[in-house]
């Protein structure tokens, strides 16, 4: 997992690296941007592309000694380059670490607050590298045969490299960096196309930075949210003005589907550029008296975003030693009218007769009759079981000769789609993710885990297992188990971890001394192939070290660096 | 750079130079099966075949083959490899005894063909 900076500098809550002003001078950050190497140096090329003014005194009043401005209040370097606000954020902690550049937190998140509204990035262009800030799990299968940017991505997340737009000068200079600092192969042809996927100047940013304006998130919004291992919720966030104009605070109230409970969760949020929402939550009562790692209230990182059209968010709130829990949430604002959030189940077989459907909402009504609610074709709604202005019960059966496929459940005009799928069998089941990755504790580190899930699939319509078209059904109850790669049996399980009868990886709580590959198994306690065996697929797991040592280096996971031994 | 790049296993392919050895491996003798392949994972920070073998016994055994990752192996896709695909794949066997093998060279009954001079398997 590429994981990028912390939101030390930005975060109103808990904040690890403000309280780190002497150590954080021991930073190595990989990206050598804003370098500065050209101290008081004029730009060679300004005339070829324009810059982008700072206007802000702060910036102009820290950053000016390095980074003059010329008549038109381009700041060198800072003009040329466009990012999010985990990139500024990093940018400025490396003038801080290796310029000692002297800024109070306050100091530094009003910049980063300036500077990512001023030289960010359009929502446009965020909304595709979002996974890099969400910290998500997440393969870059496919760039080597469908982007030339495989020479970056054999060391950068592609989300990273993209999270920033730079002049084709800008791009230039960081490219010679990196063949300079990393001994990396000249290759022009990647520099190339990095220059034309993220340019300076685009349409997106030239829309956006003209009609910006602040964003007033304040009022309810509906949640919807998955947290793998536990199932989906489904409830509300309320949105107040927190103590600046950027500033909110919030309080969740989520209901599980699977199982009834309850969980609350309060918070506080920055909102940088009018769309990205950075934050820290905590479950209250009842849910934070847990201690297990997994617990649904457990302090998380909000990071989500916004539309610009302020009516809609996605994105994820995470924990853990590599951010790998997580509530998955999509956000919507809270209208009059009927709403249509969940249904209880993702699938439902064909031929399936009498099976009860639970409708979550808002403001459903009251008096709804079964000839009102829609679940597409080849699925007939028998009765209406009960109704509340948040549920809605119906019992449904489907057809024997319906055509598998994903249906929108519809009522009085509000519509919920692709709600649930049609099936007619299990073709495969899919552990996810697929590919992922956990530590062995010690004791400077906590354990990392991993949660799985077992997700069944109909391959339909072209029958090949794993393509796009494949008709996703959900959750399948599974049992679950490991395999260690070379074994020859499973004696020496004990040694890497366990599996949970909910699908938790644990890893030993003592390294071994080495990284093991490993997998984690689904096999599907209803559902059988063709021969009558159970269905099973299986997860790829590295169970690592607690921390790297290499060369005189070391990996500080909480930092996200390589650091030289000795330093921190 | 690739000190760098240890812990950054999932956006960061290149994670599998280094997080494994090949000592778990039997480098001495080069050994050349054919089987069936039950499921091909496309996965980092390898790619795994899942094949039957029959042995001379007519008994099937089962085997996993372990490759480069996604970005080392150009051209392939997630379905280059499909369950019924006959390989014929060579490599290393697993000291441990286990039927696992490091692969280092297979043909697929559709022409596929991992090519270790650069031409689809990128050198490291």
């Amino acid at each position: 997992m590429g994981f990028s900076s912390t939101l030390g500098l930005m975060s109103p809550l808990v904040s690890p690296l403000t309280s780190m002003s002497g150590t954080v001078l021991l930073w190595v950050l990989l990206v050598p941007v804003l370098a500065a190497q050209t101290l008081n140096g004029a730009r060679q090329d300004t005339a070829l592309e324009p810059g982008i003014p700072v206007t802000d005194p702060l910036v102009k009043a820290k950053c000016g000694t390095c980074h003059p401005a010329d008549e038109h209040g381009n700041m060198d370097r800072i003009s040329w380059v466009r990012t999010t606000p985990e990139g500024w954020q990093e940018a400025i902690k490396k003038m801080i670490l290796e310029k000692r550049v002297e800024l109070t937190p306050v100091e530094a998140r009003s910049m980063v607050q300036y500077l990512s509204s001023s030289h960010g990035l359009a929502p446009e262009e965020a909304k595709p590298v979002m996974y890099y800030p969400e910290r998500r799990v997440h393969d870059e299968i496919g760039v080597a045969n469908d982007y030339p940017l495989a020479a970056c991505a054999k060391c950068h997340a592609a989300a990273r490299l993209l999270s920033w737009r730079r002049s084709a000068d800008e791009w230039k200079r960081l490219g010679e960096e990196h063949f300079a600092q990393y001994k990396v192969a000249r290759n022009e042809t990647a520099m190339a196309a990095v220059r034309n996927a993220a340019p300076l100047h685009t349409p997106e940013w030239t829309d956006w930075s003209a009609r910006s304006h602040a964003s007033n998130l304040t009022g309810r919004w509906l949640v919807t949210a998955h947290l793998p291992g536990h199932g989906r919720y489904f409830g509300e966030l309320q949105v107040e003005r927190g103590a600046t104009p950027d500033e909110f605070n919030t309080r969740a109230t989520l209901h599980s589907i699977n199982d009834g409970s309850t969980v609350i969760r309060i918070g506080q949020m920055l909102l940088f550029s009018g769309y990205a929402w950075r934050g820290r939550s905590h479950g209250v009562a009842p849910s934070n008296s847990s201690t297990h790692p997994d617990d649904p209230g457990h302090d998380a990182r909000e990071v989500l975003w916004i539309s610009p059209d302020q009516t809609t968010g996605e994105g994820r709130w995470f924990w853990g030693q590599y951010q790998e829990f997580g509530f998955d949430v999509v956000l919507r604002r809270a209208s009059p009218g009927i709403t249509l959030l969940a249904v209880d189940r993702l699938s439902l077989k064909v031929g399936a007769q009498a099976s009860s459907l639970r409708v979550m909402g808002e403001n459903l009504p009251t008096d709804v009759n079964a000839g009102e609610v829609s679940v597409g074709p080849g699925i007939t709604v028998r009765r209406v079981i009960s109704s509340t202005s948040r549920e809605i019960v119906a019992e449904v059966e489907v057809s024997a000769t319906a055509v598998p496929g994903k249906r929108d459940i519809t009522l009085r005009g509000a519509v919920l789609r692709s709600a649930l799928a049609v099936y007619d069998r299990v073709d495969y089941v899919k552990v996810t993710p697929e590919s992922s990755m956990a530590a062995f504790g010690d004791q400077t580190y906590a354990r990392g885990y991993q949660q799985f899930e077992a997700i069944g699939y109909q391959r339909v319509p072209d029958g090949k297992p794993h393509t796009a078209d494949d008709l996703e059904l959900g959750p399948m109850d599974a049992s679950w188990s490991m395999q260690v790669f070379y074994a020859v049996d499973a004696s020496g399980n004990d040694k890497i971890g366990n599996v949970s009868p909910a699908g938790l990886l644990t890893p030993a709580p003592r390294s071994p001394g080495g990284n093991f590959d490993i997998w984690v198994i689904a096999t599907a306690v209803n559902e059988r192939n063709q021969n009558g065996r159970p269905l099973a697929g299986k997860g790829y797991v590295v169970v690592t070290i607690p921390a790297y040592s290499f060369d005189g280096r070391r990996y500080v996971r909480d930092l996200d660096r390589w650091i030289e031994e000795g330093t921190w | 750079m690739t000190n760098k790049i240890g812990l950054t296993l999932l956006l960061i392919p290149a994670f599998a130079l280094a997080h494994h050895g090949y000592a778990e491996f039997d480098q001495q003798t080069k050994v050349v099966l054919q089987g069936t392949v039950t499921e091909f994972h496309y996965t980092n920070p390898h790619c795994i075949v899942d094949f039957e073998v029959k042995n001379e016994k007519g008994q099937i055994q089962n085997w996993q083959g372990e490759m480069s990752n996604p970005l080392h192996l150009k051209g392939w896709t997630r379905t280059s490899l499909e369950a019924g695909d006959t390989i014929t794949a060579s490599g290393y066997r697993a000291k441990s005894g286990a039927f696992y093998l490091w692969i280092t060279g297979l043909k697929s009954s559709k022409g596929l063909e991992l090519k270790t001079n650069g031409e689809n398997l990128i050198p490291r």
